[in-house]
């Protein structure tokens, strides 16, 4: 007995509908079904698709259904086979007997015809996946083609167009070359060929394989990495994909896309195999098929770790960047030596580079100098302009130390100094102060930067919010304005960058200026250390497995309690 | 999907549908079909250029049904194909809803 097979494979979703209609009138078309016969399997078809698209649930949207025909001379079967969840449509009892136009209800109507329009339907559960099978007894025969024994000769047949090109088609592919047409058309006839409507995942890594695809139309692309992303395979008219897995019989190493518009024909593996293989120019085709595949994916895997290597030097010279910049920053212990100052520094990236910096360092004997500053931006870019400004406020910190308004002069200096060679137009802000020993008078500028929180004597912390000036970097010849704050024993500064204050936890909420000033007010003592360490263990707390999105910088300045 | 409509008798309107009644060609008509229905009392569905109805045609028709009797008037079908008939009976519409084999019986029964 003669069979044929045809599929049509596409994404799960309401196009799907007129998909498979069109495509089952086609196939009516190439088998000559009869306008009744047409007619219900139209009919059943739509009432089956509809209900699969209906009722699955939006988490099976886009996976692949397909619907699989056998024509035999006088027999259709349609099988739907689709990847929702359990579903047996004839599990429903027939619609109640209808009565009256008003109680009329249309649920469960599509199934009722289903039932009584086909000749036998089944459902099961298979594989994970409804399989629905439908029988149609067919009143005309469908048009037959001729037994391979009749061997017409090449090009004058009796056969259907659509049936004629597969065959025509799948003897041009690479693996026939050069294989006489009478050979093979015995052997391709009866395989299944199948369509595809919409971009289907045929394989993914790992899927058992059992057939070999040869494609007939359109493209599939075979993809190592989760398809879209990274390169692919092409595989055009002619080509086969699926052959390796059923010779070696391992699951498939790799993703088929096909595309919409894509034909096939599937020769199952046992055909493959044991008839097409036994085909001694088949077989060399298929060596220099493999052999043109190995080169290609050589030159792919090639290309990758190409690139992996060149990620690794990347990354490699991100890490000397990151212990060069961690290097520029002063080290606890160095800026410590005098009993009358405690201060403690930290900065946590949030990339392997920064865009952060703090410096403290003595002008001379009771003038102590430091600063916060926040580069806008983050990565390569900012790290570099955090080290001219460093450097810049290194170099230009030995003039005039004494002066009042030494900081106001010294951020001057820096302003011009980076807005002269500022093509990429970058800034920073900046908090900046020099601490007088002796007096304890502290002299500061604020360049656009959060205002630290201090805490006079045992006083609790408050924001020194005045006077604010712009930031640094931007707008050439600035002139900056001073505060002064006299301070007494005991007192602290916090500086801070807003990788602080705006640090996120995983449901966007900000840390907060408030949340910083009753952190450092419950202290229970207040050394540079253990201040530090608790605004970086709160923020640590408060952001939990919140990605971090901004470097972190704390620095905390406190005049010993031993001061005079 | 086409939907036409004259009056072959005064107050009586005919709708006639040409095209198929699945989901895409309901789809299509359903808003002229219904605009079409409630604009008389009396309404014949002339489904003789209809090559296919499957269940979202059979709600389509069932819906002005009801509704030209909610509205006090009536909707009648008229010359279905064999197979559209066949369907009619098996989903029971031809129960609840008049179908006439000719369009004249359909226009007397008003």
């Amino acid at each position: 007995m003669l069979t044929k097979q045809r599929s049509l494979t596409g994404p799960l979703g309401p196009a799907l509908i007129g998909e498979m209609g069109q495509w089952l009138q086609a196939l009516g078309a190439e088998f000559n079904f009869s306008p009744e016969d047409q007619y219900r399997i139209d009919l059943c078809g739509e009432e089956i698709v509809t209900n699969i698209v209906k009722y699955s649930d939006p988490q099976y949207a886009n996976q692949p259904v397909e619907l699989r025909a056998v024509i035999e001379p006088q027999r259709a079967r349609l099988i739907f086979i689709d990847p929702a969840g359990p579903f047996d449509p004839f599990s429903r009892p027939p619609p109640a007997a209808v009565t009256t136009l008003e109680n009329f209800a249309i649920g469960g109507q599509g199934v009722h015809l289903v039932r009584e329009f086909t000749d036998a339907h089944r459902y099961e559960r298979r594989d994970l996946r409804n399989w629905v099978e439908l029988d149609f007894a067919l009143t005309q025969e469908t048009m037959r083609p001729p037994a391979s024994g009749d061997m017409p000769s090449d090009g004058i047949t009796n056969r259907p167009d659509e049936d004629q090109d597969a065959v025509d088609l799948a003897c041009q592919a690479q693996i026939f070359q050069g294989v006489r047409r009478s050979a093979i058309e015995g052997l391709l006839e009866p395989l299944a060929i199948q369509d595809i409507c919409g971009e289907t995942i045929l394989l993914k890594p790992g899927d058992a394989n059992d057939s070999v695809r040869l494609v007939l139309r359109g493209r599939l692309r075979i993809c190592l990495d989760k398809p879209g992303i990274g390169d692919f395979i092409e595989a055009g008219f002619g080509a086969c994909v699926g052959e390796m897995s059923v010779i070696d019989e391992r699951p498939a190493s790799a993703y088929v896309v096909a595309e919409a518009g894509v034909r096939l024909m599937i020769i199952d593996a046992e055909t493959f195999l044991h008839q097409v293989l036994a085909l001694p120019r088949v077989s060399r085709n298929l060596f220099s098929i493999m052999a043109e595949r190995m080169r290609r994916s050589d030159e792919l895997t090639i290309k990758r770790v190409r690139k992996a290597l060149q990620m690794e030097q990347v990354e490699r010279e991100l890490k000397y960047a990151h212990s060069i910049q961690e290097g520029l920053l002063p080290k606890d212990s160095s800026f410590s030596t005098d009993a009358r100052l405690d201060s403690m520094g930290r900065m946590i990236p949030a990339r392997d580079v920064g865009g952060d910096f703090y410096d403290i360092f003595f002008l001379d004997t009771n003038h102590v100098f430091f600063v916060i500053a926040d580069v806008c931006g983050k990565g390569l870019p900012a790290a570099l302009f955090m080290v001219r400004a460093i450097s810049i406020l290194r170099a230009q910190s030995g003039f005039e130390s004494q002066s009042a308004d030494y900081a106001a002069h010294l951020i001057e200096r820096l302003n011009q100094q980076l807005c002269a060679y500022n093509d990429a137009q970058q800034f920073l802000t900046a908090f900046c102060g020099v601490l007088n020993l002796e007096t304890l008078t502290l002299c500061y500028v604020n360049a656009g930067h959060n205002p630290p929180a201090v805490a006079v004597g045992r006083e609790a912390f408050q924001y020194l919010a005045e006077p604010i000036n712009p930031f640094v970097g931007m707008v050439d010849g600035l002139a900056y304005r001073a505060g002064t704050v006299m301070l007494q024993p005991g007192s602290v500064l916090l500086l801070y960058t807003d990788g602080v204050t705006e640090a996120e936890d995983m449901e966007v909420n900000m840390f907060g200026d408030d949340r910083l000033l009753d952190r450092l007010n419950a202290a229970p003592s207040r050394t540079a250390r253990e201040l530090v360490d608790a605004v970086f263990a709160d923020v640590r707390d408060f952001v939990a497995e919140a990605p971090q999105s901004d470097d972190i910088t704390v620095l905390a300045v406190v005049c010993s309690e031993l001061t005079n | 999907m086409k939907v036409s409509v004259d009056q072959p008798k005064a107050n009586i309107t005919r709708i006639a549908l040409e095209g198929r009644l699945d989901v895409a060609g309901t789809q299509a008509a359903e808003t002229e079909f219904n605009a079409a229905v409630a604009s008389s009392l009396n309404v014949i569905v002339d489904l003789s250029k209809v090559a296919f109805v499957s269940s979202v045609g059979i709600r389509m028709l069932v819906a002005g049904a009801q509704d030209r009797s909610k509205a006090g008037g009536k909707m009648v079908l008229a010359q279905p194909d064999e197979l559209t008939k066949r369907i009619l009976h098996t989903t029971g519409i031809e129960q609840i809803v008049p179908v006439y084999g000719g369009l004249d019986e359909a226009l007397a029964c008003f």
